[in-house]
């Protein structure tokens, strides 16, 4: 059914500013920045830098870390369960190990732990929504791995460091960079169908902040193509799966010293059941969809950062949460798709930004915060952005460049989500540029853990039964992630927790299963005032419309 | 949503025959939660990836069904809706390391691939405008390259496989395709199995654990270095 | 244009490979359609069955785009099933008008079928625009200790409204034989239905129609079958008859009889060296 609005007029002319500088653009480098230079375009344009936007954690483990207000409030919250009216005596489910989350570092975790020899009945997945719901789906440029012989481990190493601004867990990163290649082994030979050239060589690309072409991609579906092949393994292994049921609050022993389990939530029936593993990881993700500083966001329905509020009341650590990773290039028109990711495979294919005047502003292949602070300016600093019919401000990414330096069809045939999502509405990417503003995309920081997955307490000691993968996690990537390197991490993450947790749990048994760690967590909110009416985990974001929700009552009784 | 948007057109649109005014340009998504819809299911990634949000609706004096994605999709006045939040299909279980990449293999584990009759009903209902059809016809005559290309974007929304009046699960099936062909029939990399032998054998070993240790300054000083590659 | 269907794609590889050789070496370039589907084999004779007529008026629909551009409205089948269901299905909508209405109506993604697509088989073409002195002239083996019985099947010859031939008695195989240098040996069994859709009920019954079609072709003289259908071509070779003679395509012994080796498997290779050694 045609829906197509294409461009309003006075955007075309503007357009034409983009067409007639297009040509000598070609030809054009914009130079790099010098590292003092980044540091003054980040200080005074990252939102991330914005003092207000923070504040100090004012309980827990990690008091004194200065987190985004919207992370505040959810960890400074009151459970959403009352721990006096959960009945732990009656067990619903019981496996080996117990995964919580749906994702790429679920997926890989569950198949790792059944490699280790954990028999498929006995691993446990239960998550908030479907099954593969979750940000790797939703990844498009690739995963890195310094597999070609002009790069190397240690090349990807000082590159991740530097693009985290040195803030990395350089054990973490040590381990990422030398499981890469092998994880990449690992995906081709379950069938990930990776963009190879005809020998089967993998077609790498550039990515910001790389100093390699270390990118494999599958077009602009990578994390759609890794996903549904875990996935398939997964089913076909016969790993149990529990999908519409979030774990709401995690289960400890009697001392809280070892993760015993969770409490999980159906949300269709509204009941609660009480899962008990003998190990749990924790897989849920990062926090998109809590809209720090009202940034739109890339990310999926569930991110709600639901595992880091729920590890946090057992006692683990955070990091690296004052950081945020602002995607340089989400959509900005049209107004149905604003805010969704536009690959920065694009800039590694030779697309440009330019403003208004169609002039480049910076190299498009900074590091991401960089480049978004770069676009920041250039719209509200300089005021050189475009302002579309609703009042947005975005810069032009070029895409028709792509299509002259690597021929006609590559657009349509490399990144075809970006063609769809934009031909959709009427805008042909291969003929027009697109508009674009940074938008939500990344948690860089979140629970620490060590290299064997294991989630760490205050003092830097493991949790006894409790690991964490993926994007919950901090350190891997410090103060800022580069492209291709989440996907890396949910797969070399998870299979490092599944592999631990496998480990851990052929020496252990069942723990006793309480809330007691739950009840010291509040008597902490009540000593600091924390309000009552701030519940935490989230869950689900709230869209409903204002007006519903004014006049919203529950009549039902449960 | 769409609330800052003053003096905004508004249009009629009809969920599940029930008749709600939301403001023009939002998608069937924004729109179904502006009229006070909170979604659970029908609903996944907000970015067309995940394939939750199946939609079929028709228009006034109209008589096709349409399908999208309600988050791709842009409401219309007189836009008659329902969401289809799950398609009933097991998923066949199966070992690809024991399975040969032939079109016969596929047709034994989803026979029913041999009752297409090229009515083309799932290639209409494409919210990714893949030729659905073609695909299964590639399957059928064994050439899993061509059936792995047309299918590879597929998200899975099942609305093909609501429509084929030869029950065909297509999107099981076409996982099944892609993975025989990234398995058996692209060739392997060579550089990367030959890093992977490297890494096991130690070489980068010492070189990790020296980089590992360094100061911020040393750090700084091999990242600005670095030579880049175009 | 050339319509290959599924079995060329796939058991029948050989199949297709000589036949585009042999047609190569005889000037006729055979184009394989852009874009193609299931004939939608067998042809439906229940009166309603629309629904089972699509799948070959969208091939049809597909060879009047490519022949636009080509300026060419034949369509060339090679599997004698493809031919059947096609010429059939493009028999009763030139024919019925209503019906090819109807057809279009439900296929309102596609262009409209005009009806003006001609489907031939291969053996037509090789006979009616190359014409058998020509293939004469390729011949360049000596062929004459190789006897074959062409066996015809049922696709090709009914019903008699879409028979390439005179259905009771067809010599256009028989005539290709001959032109070939080779020995035609005709046999009573030769327009026999080689019982292929029995394999739904009892593959015995197949497998006993097979073994009874050989042992006649043995009876009157032949050593080797020749055939155009896959069909036919698979029920023969697996009869289970210990020492049967072999079927293979014609397409193969065009291939052989033109010095064209280098197309043909190795085991219809042996199939011709054996039979040579023999004699």
């Amino acid at each position: 059914m045609s829906q197509k609005v294409g461009y309003p007029d006075y955007m075309k002319e503007l357009i034409k500013k983009v067409e007639e500088t297009r040509e000598r653009r070609l030809e054009e480098t914009f130079r790099r920045l010098k590292p003092e230079e980044k540091e003054e375009l980040l200080r005074k344009w990252h939102p991330d830098y914005r003092p207000e936007g923070k504040r100090p954690l004012k309980i827990g483990p990690s008091r004194g870390l200065k987190v985004p207000h919207e992370v505040a409030d959810l960890i400074e919250a009151y459970p959403l369960i009352n721990p006096d009216e959960i009945d732990l005596s009656k067990v619903d489910y019981e496996a080996d190990i117990l995964i919580i989350g749906g994702g790429g570092a679920a997926a890989s975790a569950a198949l790792w732990a059944n490699n280790s020899g954990i028999p498929a009945e006995n691993i446990l997945i239960a998550t908030k929504l479907r099954f593969g719901d979750a940000n790797t789906k939703m990844a498009q440029g690739g995963i890195q791995a310094a597999d070609r012989p002009e790069d190397s481990p240690t090349r990807h190493f000082i590159d991740i460091m530097g693009g985290g601004h040195f803030a990395n867990d350089p054990e973490l990163v040590k381990a990422l960079v030398r499981d890469a290649p092998f994880i990449i082994k690992w995906l081709e030979d379950m069938g990930v169908m990776f963009d190879k050239d005809e020998e089967g060589n993998m077609m790498e690309l550039s990515g910001g902040g790389t100093s390699r072409r270390r990118l494999h991609a599958c077009k602009d579906y990578t994390g759609l193509e890794i996903m549904r092949v875990l996935m398939d393994e997964v089913w076909n292994r016969g790993i149990r799966i529990l999908e519409f049921s979030p774990a709401v609050e995690l289960l400890t022993d009697e001392n809280g010293e070892r993760v015993t389990g969770a409490v999980l939530w159906n949300l269709e029936t509204k009941e609660y059941y009480i899962a008990r593993g003998k190990a749990v990881i924790l897989a849920t993700g990062g926090f998109g969809r809590l809209h720090i500083q009202n940034f739109p966001t890339t990310n999926h329905y569930g991110a709600t950062m639901d595992g880091v509020v729920m590890a946090y009341r057992v006692g683990a650590k955070l990091r690296d949460l004052d950081s945020t990773q602002y995607h340089p290039t989400g959509a900005a028109y049209p107004e149905q798709i604003v805010g969704l990711l536009i690959t920065e495979k694009c800039r590694g294919l030779g697309a440009q930004l330019v403003n208004i005047d169609g002039e480049q502003f910076i190299y498009p292949l900074e590091a991401r915060d960089v480049v978004a602070s770069a676009i920041i300016r250039e719209c509200y600093g300089r005021d050189k952005g475009i302002v579309t019919p609703t009042g947005m401000r975005g810069v032009w990414l070029d895409m028709p460049m792509i299509e002259i330096i690597h021929g006609e069809g590559t657009i349509k045939r490399y990144l075809a989500a970006i063609n769809r999502m934009f031909t959709r509405f009427g805008i042909d990417p291969t003929k027009e540029p697109v508009l674009v503003f940074p938008t939500l995309h990344y948690m860089n920081g979140g629970i620490c853990i060590n290299v064997n997955a294991q989630v760490l307490n205050g003092e830097g000691n493991p949790i006894k039964g409790f690991f964490a993968a993926g994007e919950t996690t901090g350190g891997v990537h410090g103060k800022n992630r580069l492209m291709g390197n989440s996907l890396l991490e949910v797969t070399v993450y998870g299979r490092r927790a599944g592999i631990s947790a496998a480990k851990y749990v052929k020496n252990s048994e069942y723990g006793k299963i309480s809330l007691n760690h739950v009840k010291r967590y509040e008597k902490m909110l009540i000593e600091a005032g924390i309000p009552r009416k701030r519940k935490a985990p989230m869950l689900l974001p709230e869209y409903r419309g204002e007006k519903v929700l004014s006049r919203a009552i529950s009549l039902f009784p449960i | 949503m769409g609330e800052h948007v003053k003096n905004v057109k508004m249009v009629k649109i009809y969920i599940m025959g029930k008749e709600y005014e939301v403001p023009e340009g939002l998608t069937i998504m924004k729109a179904m939660e502006y009229a006070g819809y909170r979604f659970i299911r029908g609903i996944g990634c907000r970015g067309g990836f995940c394939g939750a949000c199946s939609t079929i609706y028709r228009m006034k004096n109209d008589y096709r069904l349409y399908t999208g994605l309600a988050c791709q999709t842009t409401v219309q006045d007189g836009m008659y809706l329902v969401q289809i939040p799950f398609t009933p299909a097991e998923k066949p279980k199966y070992n690809v390391d024991e399975l040969k990449p032939t079109g016969t293999t596929i047709l034994s584990i989803f026979p029913e691939i041999a009752r297409c009759v090229a009515c083309n009903a799932c290639t209409k209902a494409c919210p990714q405008n893949l030729q659905v059809m073609d695909a299964i016809q590639a399957i059928k005559r064994g050439d899993l390259a061509k059936a792995a290309e047309l299918c590879f974007d597929c998200i899975s929304c099942g609305l093909c496989t609501i429509r084929c009046p030869a029950e065909i699960i297509h999107y099981h099936a076409f996982q099944l395709v892609r993975r025989l062909y990234g398995k058996y029939i692209a060739k392997k990399a060579k550089h990367l199995e030959e890093r992977v032998k490297e890494i096991l054998q130690g070489k980068y070993d010492e070189e990790l654990e020296k980089l590992a240790k360094m100061t911020i300054d040393e750090w700084k000083k091999l990242y600005e270095e670095r030579d880049i590659e175009k | 244009m050339y319509f290959p269907g599924c079995a060329l794609k796939s058991t029948a590889e050989d199949y297709e490979k000589t036949a585009i050789a042999v047609a190569e070496k005889l000037g006729v370039e055979l184009l394989e359609l852009e874009r193609w589907n299931c004939c939608g084999v067998v042809f439906n004779v229940a009166a309603d069955a629309v629904m089972h007529h699509i799948a070959a008026v969208r091939d049809l629909i597909r060879a009047q785009e490519m022949g636009r551009k080509l300026n060419d409205n034949r369509l060339v089948t090679i599997c004698s099933m493809c031919y059947s269901t096609l010429k059939r299905v493009n028999q009763i909508v030139k024919d019925d008008p209503e019906k090819l209405r109807n057809i279009n109506e439900f296929m309102d993604e596609e262009e409209d079928y005009e009806g003006n697509i001609e489907v031939i088989h291969l053996l037509q073409v090789f006979k009616d625009l190359v014409g058998y002195d020509k293939i004469k002239e390729k011949v360049s083996r000596r062929m004459e200790k190789i006897k074959a019985a062409p066996f015809y099947g049922c696709a090709l010859l009914r019903p008699k409204e879409v028979s390439i031939d005179d259905p009771e008695d067809p010599k256009i195989m028989e005539e290709l034989i001959e032109a070939l240098g080779a020995e035609a040996v005709k046999f009573p069994y030769e327009i026999k239905c080689c019982s292929s859709y029995n394999v739904i009920y009892d593959r015995k019954i197949t497998e006993e129609t097979a073994a009874e079609i050989q042992r006649a072709a043995e009876r009157w003289g032949a050593n080797i079958i020749v055939t155009t259908c896959p069909l036919c071509h698979y029920n023969l070779n697996t009869s289970k008859r210990k020492n049967g003679i072999p079927t293979i395509y014609f397409t193969e012994l065009m291939a052989y009889a033109f010095g064209l080796e280098e197309t043909l498997s190795p085991e219809t290779l042996k199939i011709f060296n054996k039979i040579l050694e023999e004699i």
